[in-house]
This record gives structure tokens, sequence and C-alpha cells, in this order.
């Protein structure tokens, strides 16, 4: 009898006391389920604020600009930090769905329509009308937003977010007319494989490691996808995704 | 539209929020505003945006999955549909955090119009709701129509729909396809869906495609579409359904439970998804596997319109079919039996057709325990009810049928599935429940079935292909578990193939479990000597290996 006492104690239980064991998989479910309700009650309150700012425009909206930054930025890396853990726990199953690409860009421009503003970078899309994909919109959204958070702040004046269909696959990419990448970074992601985590240069930029993993989680007859970096002849880098 | 139009549209609006966040309600409420909408109410949980929904027509409704305990989003949204309190042309949009992806995705039951994730800005907001509200007004006559279950001319609408704007092509043959299927033409939904599917390749064409094939009955079709459909490497749980819906009608239970566990595993909350399992599993005699999906299912229901005695009922039928095949903690299932039984009689106290069908499965319970005096009693006095019932539930016979097996009256139980499958005698899905309780194929279908398996065995027997003939009559076991002949047969056939090639100890094993199912054979069974006689030769068998 004792025995069974024993056995019936959940395992959750046990192991807290312990220390040991803890279950992160709920444990990173649930903080993020609570930074999201954070971010979402911030967000509303910031678009109060940029209303009545609106309205006695004197104020300098620039700080309220750093805050709707950085609310990006917290959004998108722990959707990555949930994702990623997921990923390595074998426990993401994609979400395949049917994509009206055009819409698909349309809110992205939409969502971080305030962000680009707040930067004075002109934010655009370009596509036709009747583009279809079949990708995983949630993750893939991510890793659009990630690229356009960071496209902000190294473009000079503009962005451009396009869609293009290319030998069965459907590629987006995001170009800014700044700097360009380094060498070092456009040459990782040259081979079109997936990344070694465990790289230095790698490790400096966990959006792309992300939006690589997440290329590559999608597959379809025989193609996996990938992603590609590389500067225009003009100079500005260009971020694409490609998925089968 | 321009702006100010849709200002006008949304001003016409009724608009409910419902979210456990009083700074979240204020904020959805504040946009709604700025879009137009006048008549907003808010709720802060699931009985609160009920209660509203009874009062009022809702056009649109935003609504948070998580809302702390009580109803969620998903399981508000069931019961508006269930009930028929949500008219077609109202938008419900459930707002999700990433991490209750697994909650509401591909969920069985029915799909809100859109989702939204967590933390959205107010132009994100506006952006889908824009779309939703001019492509329901688009659509107004056809919603209109399918109020009113006028499935025909919500099809003709479609049609014509379909070539007025380019936009809306697309949503307006899936819209038709839909309303065909409902109504029953499925000739002309399949030609709809083959038709899309010349112009281009897509999915949810080849589901429509096999839907109508199923309606058609054409089964193995519509199952070949799907396997391919799998093979490509589709995750799209409509696929999976379709594709154990199909395996059932083909009697593939086996296939199909298969099929629904991968559907379980990849939305483990949706839960007319885990009833079928569990109904499938059962039907399987995978008692282990329905006994979780019936907890799932009992866990799930809580809230839920779908809940139902029945899942109750199914654990404990579960419950008892594994007590058998225990050799510790007999005891403790029993137990768990009566608890059962007691929080059914409580939660459905007064429904008399619950009582009897509890009562008549706790016969089985006393049976198994020992108590077999009290059983038999009580299972006679049951049967006298039964006989002036009102009505008789396809489940309720069965429970009836079960409970003389309990007590050992196959002859009882025989007449009560014979009665049974006359009163249900156009319900396939009835028929194939009696007859795998039965002993013998009671359907005609089962019987022109089952003797052709024994025709085709016959062949097999004399051409001395033992392997083929035990593959063949392993299958039948599997659809018809209590048939007796056709456990005799396919003992019959692993004795000549352990004969044709000796040194088989692993199907001598097997053929002794099989024998040992039959232990409860008497003498007056027509099978009886065929059974005797099986046994002493694997007995000699045995001891010379």
């Amino acid at each position: 009898m004792t025995i069974k006492l024993v056995d019936e104690i959940p395992p959750a239980h046990k192991s807290a006391s312990s220390g040991q064991d803890i279950d992160f998989n709920w444990v990173m479910e649930s903080t993020v389920y609570g930074i999201k309700n954070s971010l979402a009650v911030l967000q509303c309150l910031l678009e109060q604020e940029q209303v009545s700012d609106a309205i006695n425009s004197e104020k300098s909206p620039e700080q309220i600009n750093i805050i709707q930054r950085e609310t990006s930025r917290i959004d998108n890396d722990s959707t990555q930090l949930l994702a990623l853990y997921r990923m390595h726990n074998q426990q993401l199953s994609l979400r395949i769905d049917e994509v009206d690409i055009y819409y698909f860009l349309e809110e992205a421009v939409i969502a971080n329509q305030l962000l680009a503003d707040s930067s004075n970078t002109a934010l655009a899309f370009e596509c036709e009308e009747d583009l279809m994909g079949y990708f995983d919109p949630s993750l893939i959204r991510s890793v659009l937003h990630a690229a356009i958070v960071g496209g902000v702040q190294y473009a000079k004046s503009s962005l451009k977010i396009t869609a293009r269909s290319e030998d069965d696959r459907i590629v987006l990419s995001v170009l800014d007319d700044g700097a360009g990448f380094p060498e070092t970074l456009r040459t990782q992601y040259a081979n079109q494989k997936p990344l070694d985590h465990t790289s230095e240069q790698v490790r400096a930029n966990m959006n792309f490691y992300f939006a690589s993993c997440v290329a590559h989680q999608h597959q379809n007859a025989g193609q996996e996808g990938f992603i590609h970096l590389e500067n225009n002849t003009e100079g500005g880098g260009c971020f694409e995704i490609h998925l089968p | 539209m321009h702006k100010l139009d849709l200002i006008k549209l949304y001003s016409k609006k009724r608009a409910l929020v419902v979210d456990e966040f009083p700074d979240m309600r204020a904020s959805i409420r504040r946009m709604l505003r700025s879009f137009g909408v006048e008549a907003i109410d808010l709720a802060s949980d699931g009985n609160e945006a009920m209660s509203c929904c009874r009062e009022n027509d809702y056009d649109i409704i935003i609504c948070d999955h998580s809302l702390g305990s009580g109803k969620n989003g998903q399981q508000i949204l069931e019961e508006l549909r269930f009930t028929e309190t949500l008219k077609h042309h109202a938008v419900y949009i459930l707002i999700t955090a990433e991490t209750t992806r697994s909650m509401v995705f591909g969920a069985l039951e029915y799909k809100p119009d859109d989702y939204l994730t967590k933390p959205f800005t107010q132009a994100v907001l506006q952006s889908r709701l824009d779309k939703i509200i001019l492509e329901k007004l688009f659509f107004d006559p056809v919603y209109t129509s399918l109020d009113k279950n006028d499935y025909e001319r919500a099809a003709k609408l479609c049609s014509v729909l379909a070539e007025k704007n380019k936009r809306y092509r697309l949503p307006a043959l899936k819209l038709e396809g839909q309303a065909l299927i409902k109504q029953g033409a499925f000739e002309k939904a399949f030609a709809l869906y083959r038709e899309i599917m010349q112009q281009r390749r897509q999915e949810w064409a080849l589901i429509g495609c096999a839907r109508s094939l199923m309606g058609l009955s054409k089964f193995t079709s519509a199952r070949n579409i799907l396997a391919e459909l799998i093979e490509h490497g589709s995750e799209s749980l409509d696929v999976f359904d379709c594709i154990a819906e199909a395996e059932v009608a083909l009697g593939r239970n086996g296939v199909a439970q298969s099929m629904l566990e991968r559907a379980a595993l990849a939305s483990p909350y949706g839960i007319l998804r885990q009833i079928r399992l569990a109904e499938v599993a059962a039907i399987n005699n995978d008692y282990l596997a329905a006994e979780k999906a019936y907890r799932k299912a009992i866990k799930l229901g809580v809230n839920s319109c779908y809940d139902s005695h029945e899942h109750s009922l199914g654990l404990a039928r579960c419950l008892l079919a594994k007590e058998k095949h225990q050799t510790e903690g007999k005891a403790d299932t029993i137990k768990e039996c009566h608890s059962v039984f007691n929080r059914v009689r409580k939660k459905y106290s007064g429904e008399i057709q619950i009582e009897l069908q509890t009562d008549l499965v706790e016969v089985k319970a006393l049976a198994q325990e020992g108590e077999i005096e009290v059983a038999t009693a009580n299972c006679h006095k049951l049967y006298d009810q039964y006989l002036e019932a009102d009505e008789i539930s396809p489940q309720l016979g069965l429970d009836m049928a079960a409970a003389f097996i309990g007590i050992d009256e196959p002859q009882q139980s025989r007449g009560v599935l014979e009665d049974l499958a006359q009163r249900f005698a156009d319900d396939p899905n009835v028929l194939a429940k009696i007859d795998a309780m039965a002993d013998e194929p009671v359907s005609n279908a089962a019987k022109a079935n089952a003797a052709k398996i024994n025709l085709d065995g016959k062949t097999l027997f004399e051409n001395g292909d033992f392997d083929k003939a035990i593959n063949l009559f392993r299958r039948a076991v599997l659809r018809y578990p209590n048939n007796v002949a056709l456990k005799l047969n396919l003992a019959l056939a692993m004795f000549k193939s352990v004969k044709q090639s000796p040194d088989n100890a692993e199907t001598i094993e097997k053929a002794q479990a099989l024998l040992d199912s039959l232990g409860h054979l008497t003498k007056e069974h027509s099978g009886y000597k065929r059974y005797c006689s099986l046994v002493k030769q694997f007995q000699k068998l045995s001891r010379a290996a």
C-alpha cells in the first residue's frame, strides 16, 4: 500500500520539490503566454498614446517609437524562443495552410507600419494579386516580421517586401537600401543548408538562424526550403526565404 | 468600397467582445468604435458570453480562446453553431496566443472565420475584419439560404457569384461544394471539384472529391485519393478524418484507428475526434486505446455541448473488457466502474433511457465481480423494462445483448441482436456493431460476407495456400471478433500451416491463445466438436515441439 501511495504523486510535483526535471515545456508555454498577453495590453496602450499624440502633435514621437520597436522585438523573440524549443524537442509540427500571399504581405506591412513611420522608412510591398502559397502562416509571419524589424533598422529610407513564384517555390524577400550584409554573413547562408548553431557567426544573429530552421522544416515533393542573403547592385541587403 | 461606406456598414453591426482581461476588452471595444461599430457588448467569460448571445443577435464576435475555468473560445463557438444561435453571416474571430496552437487548430468541430494572434495592432484587426465583412457581404444571399437549410439555392447562388468577382471565385467554389454535399448532390459536387482540379491541383478540392465519392458509396476510390495525399506529405487533419471515415466504411477499422490517432496527436483537444477514436478503438477491441480516448473525451466534455453519458458508459465498457484480461488490480477496475455508474446516475437522474443503460452495463460489472445471482436477477428485471421502453436506441439494444452475454445467456442475447438488426436494417453502422458483438453473423450483409470469406478460404485450403488463408481469416476475425466459425477456421488454417512447415512455435502459441478465447463454448454449440478436436491437435503439436 505504501508503494502505491508513492506512485500516486504526480511526477511534476515530485521534481519541483527536488528542483530537478522541471516540466520545461509547461514553463516555456506559460511564460511566453504571459509575455504575449502583457504585450497585447502594452500594444493597446501604445496605440492610445499615439492617437493622443497625433492630436497634440508638438510632442516628439521618438520615445514611443523605441517602445514600438522593442515591443515588436520582444514579440518576435518570444515566438522564436518557443518555436526553437519545440523544434529542439521534436514537438513542432507545421500547420501548412493555403495562403493568399497578397493579403499576407499586405498585412505584414500594416502590422509594421507604425514602426516604419517612426524611423521614417517607406514600407511597401509588391506581389501578384492571385499568388497562392502553401506554408505555415504563423511561423513564416514571425520570420517575415523579424526580417522587417531588422531591415527597418538598417534601411536608409525604404524597405520593400516582394513575393514571387520561382521553380515551384515561393520566394519571399525583404529588400532594404542600407549598407548591405557583410561578406561573412552572406557566405554562411550561401549553400542552402541548415546551419550549425554552434558557429559564432550564427550565434550572433538568432533571427537568421530561426529563419533558416523554419525554412528547412518546410518540405514538399523532395524539396526543402532555405534562406538566402545577398546584396543588391545598389548596395542594400536582400533577405530571401525560399519555400517549396 | 469607400471608407465612408465601410463605416456606415460597421455602424449597423452589433458586436460582442469576450476576453478575461478588462484592459483588452476595453481596447478592443475602442478599436471597434473607431471602425464605426456602435453597439458593443462585453463579456469576461464563457457564461456571460453565452447569455449575451441568447439575448442578442451578433454580427461580430471577437473572443479570446483562453477564458479561465468555464468554456473556452472554441467551445463557445461550437455551442453557438450547434444550437444554431449564430447566423451564417456572423463573423467569429478567435484570438489565440502562439502557445495554444495545438488547442484550436484543426478542431474537427467548427472553425472560426479567422484566428488572430496576440499581440495585434488596431490596423491589423481592421484589415482582417474589413476583408471578412466585405466577403460576408458579397455572399450574403448564400448565407441567408444556408440559414434556411436551402442548400440547393445556396449552391446555385454560389455558382453565379463565382463568375462575378475574380477575388471571390475560389471561396465561392468552396462554398458551392459544401452546399452540394450538404444537399446530397454528390454527383454534382464531384463534377465541380474535378473541374477545379483540372485548373489546379489543390488539397481542398481533392478532399472534396473524396467526400463526394464517399457520398456515392465509392469508398475505395475515395480512400485512394486520400492515401495519395498523405503519401505526398499532407498534414491536413481533414484528410485524416476523412480517410478514417472511408476505412470504417470499408471495414478496415484498424487502419481507421491509426489515422484517427495521428490526427488526435496533432490536435489533442478536438472532442468529436476523441469520441470517434474511442468508438473505433472499441470496435477493434483495443480497449486500452479506447479507454484513453474516452477519458480524454470526458475531460474535454466538461463545458462542452458534445458532453454525453455515452463517454462515461463507454469508459465503463472498456474497463470491464480490460478487467477480463487483468491479472492484477481487478478489484480497482471494478471499483472505478461503480464510481462511473454513480456519477452518471447523479448527473442524468430522471432520464429513463440513460438509467436503464447504466443498470445494464452494471449487470456486466456485477457478473464479473462474482455477484452472478444478483446480476442475473437484475438482468431479467431490466429486460422487462427494455421490452416496455418507448424507444430503443442502438446502444441500448447492444447493452441489453451484452448484459445477457455477461450472465451467460447467449440465446437471449442473440434474440435481442436479431430484433435490433431488424429495427436498424438500413443502418450499416449499427449492423456492423451488432455483427461485431454476435458469435454468428446477424445481418444479411455479414452473412453474405462470412459466406464469401469461407468460400475464399476453402479455395486457398484446396491449393495448400495456408499462409494466405491465415491472413484472410485473421482480417475477418478482426472485423467479427466474436464469430466462432471464423475463429475455428483461422485455427484450422494455422494448424495446416504448421503441419506443412513445422518448427513454428509462434504460430502454435497464437493458435492456442485463439482457442483459449473460445473457452466459453459449451457442448450445445455447433462448433464445439471442431473446437475440441483442434485443441487436442494443438496440444499434440506443442508437446512434439
